[in-house]
Order: C-alpha cells, then sequence, then structure tokens
C-alpha cells in the first residue's frame, strides 16, 4: 500500500512539473528583449515592471558596456537572425550603419502626428537615415559649455566669452591670476570623444564636414582652422592641460567637478553632477552659457542623441512599437527625465513650465538646443571615426600641421568610401 | 614460461584511442576549426557590417593588402620594439632579481611573494593601477617625482607620442618580469652546489663561475625566456588598449591593435584574419630562429 502510495506520489508531482512551467506561461504576456548599458539599471527594472504592469508585455533586461562591447553583441545577433534582442538603445553614429544592412525596423508608419511636431530637429534627424525613421529619442544630449562662476569672479570677470578669441583672452587671464593652472581642459585622447569635440569646434569656426554626395569638405576652411585652434590652445596659448590628450569626457568632468578648471564642455544636463555634494567641490559654482565661436554668431555644439530602435527581424513588432512609445515617447522620457536625469528629445517636455522649475538650467540649455550639429550619418563610419581620431592625434602631437593631418584624413575617408 | 609482449595490442589501441576521443573532439572543435574556418576567412572579402555586399573569394588579396599597408609595417616595428626592450631587459632584470633572491636569507619568501604579484593580477586590473600611476594630474609617478624635485612640472606622461612608448614598456615589463624571475630561480635552484665548489677550489672568480657555470646551466631557461616572451610582448594587447588605446597620434598602435579593430571596429573579418596568420607566420619564424641560434650556441 505505501509502495502505491509513494507511486501515486512521484507520478503527481511529474505531472505538476509539467503542467506548472506551462501555467506560468499562460498568462500571454509577450517577452521581449532588450540590450541596454550598465547605468540607470534600477530605474529600467523599475519602468519595465510598470509596462509589464501596464500592457502585458515582459521584458528581459540584458545589460553589456556602452560602445564596442554592446555594437559586435548587436552585430553579431543581427546577423544571426536578428531576432535575439527585439529592442535596444541605438546610438546616433551607428544609425546609418544598421539601416544600410537592413537591420533595423522603419517606425515611419507607426508615429503619430503629434510625435512629429513634437520631437527636437537634432534628436530626429539622429534617429533619422536617407528619409526613414529608425527610433524614438531616448537620452537626446548635447555638449554645453559650462563655468565655474566662483573662479571667473575672483579675476572680475562677469560676462561668459563669447568667442575662441574671448575664451583664450578670460583663460590666460584666470592662469596670470594664478586661480587655476589650466583655465580649460578637453577630452582629446584618440578615441570617438576626440571625434565629438571636433566636430563641435569645427562648427563653431563654421566649418563642414561632408556635402550632401559624402565627399569630405574638412580639410578647409573652419575645419582646419578648428584643428589649429585646437593646436595652440595647447602649444601656443597653453590654456588647454595637455593632459586633454588622454582625457575622456570623464576625466574633464572629474577635473571640473574638483575645482581645477574654469572651463570645459559637458554632456547631457552638467548641473546634476556639478552640484552634487557627493561627487563635487564646486556645488552652486557652476553655470551652463552658449558655446564660443569664432565670431560669437556660430555657438554650435555637438549631439549625442540615442533612441531605442525595434529590431527588422523581431518576432514582436507590434508590442516593440509598444515598449518603445512607453520609455522613449514624450511621456517615458518626461519620468526619465524626472526621475534619472535623462535629457528629454521632445519640446513638450523641455519647455513644460513644471519640468522647468525642477530643473531651470533647462531654459539655458533650450537655447543651445537650436544651435547643434551631429556627427556624420555615414554607414563606415565605425572606421571613419577610428581613422579621424588618429590623424587628428598626429596634429595635436606636433607629428604633423591641421592642414597635412585632415589632408591625410580626407584622401583615407574617400579609400574607406569607396571600398565600403 | 611464454614472454609477454610489449607491444599493444589491437584492443589496447582501440581502448586508448576512445578514451583520447573526446579531448580530439574538444580540441578539434575549440582549436583545429576555428583556426581552418579562420584561415578560410583570410581568403575572402568579408566585412560583417555590410551584409549587402555579401562575401567575396579574393584569394591572397588581404595578405597583400596588409603587406602593402604602411599601418602594419610601423605597427611590427612598433610591437618589435616592445620585445626587443622586454628581452634584453626583461631577461636581464629577471636574472638579476633571481640572482639576488637565490641567496638564503630573512623574509626571502615574502619578497618573492611581492615580487611575483603583479604575474598573478588580471592584465587589465594591471593596466587599471598603470593608469592611476600615470595620471598626469593625481597620479603616483607625478607625486613622486615633484615631492624628490626632479621634475618642476606634473608630466603627461601618455600624452607625448615618444614618451608614451617608453611608459608601456616599462608598464609591461613590470607585469612581465615576474615570469623570467620564476623561471630562473627554478633553473638556479638545479645548479648542483659542488661545481661552484670545485670552481672555487680551482680558484676562480665569482665572475668566471657565473660565465662557466651558471650560464651554461641556465641557458635551456634563457631559451624558454626567449621564445615566451617573444610570443607573450607580440600579443601584448590589455595594457596598451586600456592606457592609451594606440594613440597619441597611432604612436601605440601594435599588431594586436590593428587587428582587433581591423576585425571588431571595422568588422573586416577577411582582413583581421589575414593579419592574424601573418603574424602567426612571423612569430613561428622567429621561434625557429631562436631554436637554432640557441642549439649552435650549446654546441
Amino acid at each position: 500500500m505505501i509502495k502505491k502510495n509513494r507511486i501515486v506520489f512521484l507520478v503527481s508531482l511529474m505531472i505538476l512539473a509539467l503542467i506548472l512551467p506551462a501555467m506560468a506561461q499562460s498568462d500571454n504576456a509577450v517577452e521581449l528583449n532588450t540590450l541596454e548599458g550598465p547605468s540607470h539599471v534600477q530605474f529600467l527594472a523599475q519602468r519595465f515592471q510598470e509596462l509589464a504592469d501596464a500592457k502585458n508585455i515582459k521584458v528581459n533586461l540584458n545589460v553589456l558596456p556602452y560602445g564596442r562591447d554592446a555594437v559586435l553583441k548587436l552585430v553579431a545577433s543581427f546577423m544571426a537572425g536578428g531576432s535575439q534582442y527585439d529592442v535596444f538603445v541605438l546610438d546616433c553614429v551607428d544609425v546609418a550603419r544598421y539601416a544600410s544592412a537592413g537591420w533595423l525596423y522603419p517606425i515611419d508608419d507607426l508615429v503619430p502626428d503629434s510625435y512629429r511636431k513634437d520631437i527636437i530637429p537634432f534628436a530626429k534627424e539622429g534617429m533619422m537615415y536617407q528619409g526613414k525613421w529608425y527610433g524614438l529619442p531616448w537620452s537626446s544630449e548635447w555638449k554645453s559649455f559650462i563655468y565655474n562662476t566662483s573662479m571667473l569672479q575672483k579675476e572680475g570677470l562677469k560676462e561668459f566669452p563669447k568667442t575662441w578669441r574671448d575664451v583664450v583672452a578670460y583663460s590666460q587671464k584666470l592662469q596670470k591670476g594664478k586661480v587655476v593652472k589650466y583655465a580649460t581642459a578637453f577630452s582629446w585622447a584618440q578615441k570617438e570623444c576626440l571625434i565629438c569635440d571636433f566636430v563641435a569646434l569645427a562648427a563653431t569656426f563654421g566649418g563642414n564636414f561632408f556635402d550632401d554626395n559624402l565627399n569630405p569638405l574638412f580639410n578647409k576652411g573652419g575645419a582646419v582652422d578648428a584643428l589649429q585652434w585646437m593646436i595652440d590652445s595647447i602649444y601656443t596659448t597653453k590654456i588647454v592641460d595637455p593632459a586633454s590628450l588622454m582625457w575622456t569626457e570623464d576625466d574633464v568632468q572629474a577635473a571640473m567637478k574638483q575645482g581645477d578648471i574654469a572651463y570645459s564642455l559637458s554632456w547631457g544636463n552638467p548641473l546634476v553632477r556639478m552640484n552634487n555634494p557627493d561627487e563635487s567641490k564646486v556645488v552652486g559654482q557652476v553655470e551652463i552659457g552658449m558655446m564660443p565661436s569664432v565670431d560669437g554668431k556660430h555657438p554650435y555644439t555637438v549631439a549625442g542623441p540615442m533612441g531605442y530602435a525595434i529590431s527588422k527581424n523581431t518576432k514582436h513588432p507590434k508590442e516593440a512599437w509598444e515598449f518603445i512609445k512607453f520609455m522613449a515617447g514624450p511621456e517615458g522620457s518626461r519620468i526619465g527625465l524626472e526621475r534619472e536625469g535623462y535629457p528629454a528629445g521632445w519640446k513638450s517636455v523641455i519647455e513644460d513650465p513644471q519640468i522647468q522649475n525642477k530643473f531651470p538650467e533647462l531654459k539655458k540649455m533650450a537655447l543651445q538646443s537650436q544651435y547643434i550639429v551631429n556627427r556624420p550619418a555615414v554607414p563606415w563610419y565605425g572606421e571613419f571615426s577610428v581613422m579621424l581620431a588618429e590623424e587628428l592625434h598626429k596634429a595635436l602631437t606636433g607629428k604633423m600641421t591641421a592642414q597635412q593631418a585632415l589632408d591625410e584624413a580626407v584622401a583615407k575617408t574617400l579609400e574607406i568610401k569607396k571600398a565600403y | 614460461m611464454k614472454k609477454k609482449s610489449l607491444s599493444l595490442t589491437a584492443k589496447d589501441r582501440r581502448l586508448g584511442l576512445m578514451l583520447l576521443l573526446p579531448s580530439i573532439i574538444i580540441l578539434c572543435a575549440v582549436i583545429v576549426y576555428p583556426m581552418g574556418h579562420s584561415l578560410w576567412l583570410s581568403f575572402q572579402n568579408l566585412n560583417i557590417s555590410n551584409p549587402a555586399r555579401g562575401r567575396q573569394y579574393v584569394g591572397f588579396q588581404n595578405y597583400l593588402e596588409v603587406l602593402r599597408s604602411d599601418d602594419w609595417w610601423l605597427s611590427l616595428l612598433r610591437i618589435l620594439y616592445f620585445v626587443a626592450a622586454d628581452l634584453l631587459v626583461g631577461i636581464s632584470l629577471g636574472l638579476g632579481i633571481a640572482l639576488l633572491l637565490n641567496k638564503e636569507r630573512k623574509g626571502k619568501g615574502v619578497i618573492l611573494a611581492i615580487i611575483v604579484f603583479p604575474y598573478v593580477l588580471a592584465p587589465i586590473v594591471n593596466s587599471l593601477i598603470w593608469k592611476l600611476i600615470y595620471d598626469p594630474n593625481y597620479g603616483f609617478l607625478n607625486g613622486l617625482l615633484m615631492q624628490l624635485g626632479i621634475i618642476k612640472d606634473y608630466v603627461p606622461w601618455l600624452a607625448k607620442p615618444t614618451l608614451a612608448i617608453v611608459m608601456l614598456i616599462i608598464a609591461n615589463l613590470w607585469q612581465g618580469t615576474p615570469f623570467s624571475i620564476v623561471l630562473f630561480l627554478a633553473g638556479l635552484k638545479s645548479i648542483p652546489r659542488e661545481e661552484y665548489e670545485a670552481a672555487a677550489i680551482d680558484g676562480a672568480s665569482k665572475s668566471a663561475s657565473f660565465r662557466y657555470i651558471t650560464i651554461p646551466h641556465l641557458w635551456p631557461i634563457i631559451y624558454m625566456n626567449v621564445v615566451m616572451k617573444t610570443i607573450l610582448t607580440f600579443k601584448l594587447f590589455d595594457i596598451i588598449y586600456s592606457l592609451t588605446g594606440g594613440g597619441p597620434g597611432g604612436s601605440t598602435t601594435v599588431v594586436s591593435m590593428l587587428i582587433y579593430r581591423e576585425t571588431f571596429e571595422y568588422m573586416k573579418f577577411g582582413q583581421g584574419a589575414a593579419m592574424s596568420f601573418l603574424l602567426l607566420i612571423l612569430v613561428l619564424l622567429l621561434v625557429v630562429i631562436y631554436s637554432r641560434m640557441f642549439k649552435e650556441e650549446e654546441i
């Protein structure tokens, strides 16, 4: 009898083991897989839970360091059919490459008119390739020029510089007055950060990168002047810390937060970090201004808009669209900004009085948002960017003149374009 | 009594083969197949970020393009500079420290543990340590040299092309020299004491003992050091990637960086594979040359 009971018990256990997983799946929740960077993970998990509660869409979060690692993983998934990650965070510099390869799901037909009117132009441009729209803006940031006002006041400098000539004069005054050793620093390590700064500076000198047929123009006019200014700022006027040649944005930000420099370029909303007493020694001292330029009339800066995009071969395009709307639509962006400081790509969000009360610096940032350039949208950007960073560095380290380095970069760009 | 044959029977051979089979399958899956596939890729024009072009068989074109490229030869020269420094300085330093540690003294074990420490650290941890040491504003090196009055101003060590490569060589030596020390120490322990005692009785000086007893005994260890250091330095990547990323101005871009860049940044798998095989051939060639050189010396 006991033996019989044991057999019945074991059989029941086996039946339960088979039924329970099926029951767990029977809530009809669609599962999406996403690939994200390592920051704000708690916030993302919270938002994904809210999405699951509201729309019955379950999101599995995969985290990888932002940049090359994520690109490799994504490309491998696309090569293997493209359904491994249904939705993912897309950097503006990868849009052309992925879109031209046919790996992205175009969202033109899905985007409502209200979104089209509301999106900030540079954020939309960053998610477009050849007239097609591939993602909703998520973390639509640009580099702002920020100042340590306490340092400026020590030398009686009440206004922010409008031209690069002003920047040099102000910086030399600060250095002469021993307020700082070097007035400023840039992220000019031989990496993508150098390209970002060069694109911004070239635009402030009136330079262009490519014409409409993707013929390079950056060995002429403003771009050459910008590179020459960069070289001079290290070796002639000596206002830039030479360590800039090995620094990325994080290093520059650290120097600014330590009070070692008076000006710098900074992504996103810099005041969130500068005014955080846990990490900054310059709380309440930093303000945001417009980007200086060659003549005070080209206050352009560089943008790095990101977005949420859908994989072309996802098995759940409808749910994927629901996901990116939930996360990166105007309402989702507002929540991202309020809770975590993610820069929003929607006018309705950054112009909202309630948001502006909470983040008063957004008013100044909104002025800069009218003068923004993106990095070139070319499918061969990966190779182009690495090559250009090396050529720029040859000029910045004195191996070549600005003109020679940019001439060589243009010649190599044409080779890359031809070989693609 | 019938003598039992020492040769393997067919049954034994089958058993041996069966026992080896799992290892052979694993080796084929993780070494033979990837290498074969990589060799096949090296004859293809394949840029995986441009699937529209697909892949084309291009014969030796990838190899020829690599050999025609200035970047390849420059990166090769740079890594040869690393190898030369590692062989000359690293091996001499390793031998010198091993000779000092070979003597019985108090706290020898602790000193040895400290010296070997960099070798047991993960390469990326080593790189991060050196990043802190070389930091221009907050780094240990600038702080120390300023306090000693050797420099008047902070030096951005990794921002100058000629200086950056030297600083990377120093970081690499710090990581690689303990390997030589351990090998040399093992070699020194195996030299019979009697030989030194006999030499001393015959009136040999310390330098003569070193020249005629120590060095000949350590010859195989020196050979192993040269071969291993050449191989390890040729594939040097971590320190360069994390400290300079190949900069400034491409001055620290060595062959491994170039292969990484071509394959994983440009996604040109064909050219990346061709570069890898050229590097393999070069290292094999050097090992053959070393082996002949050391064989002649032994004779």
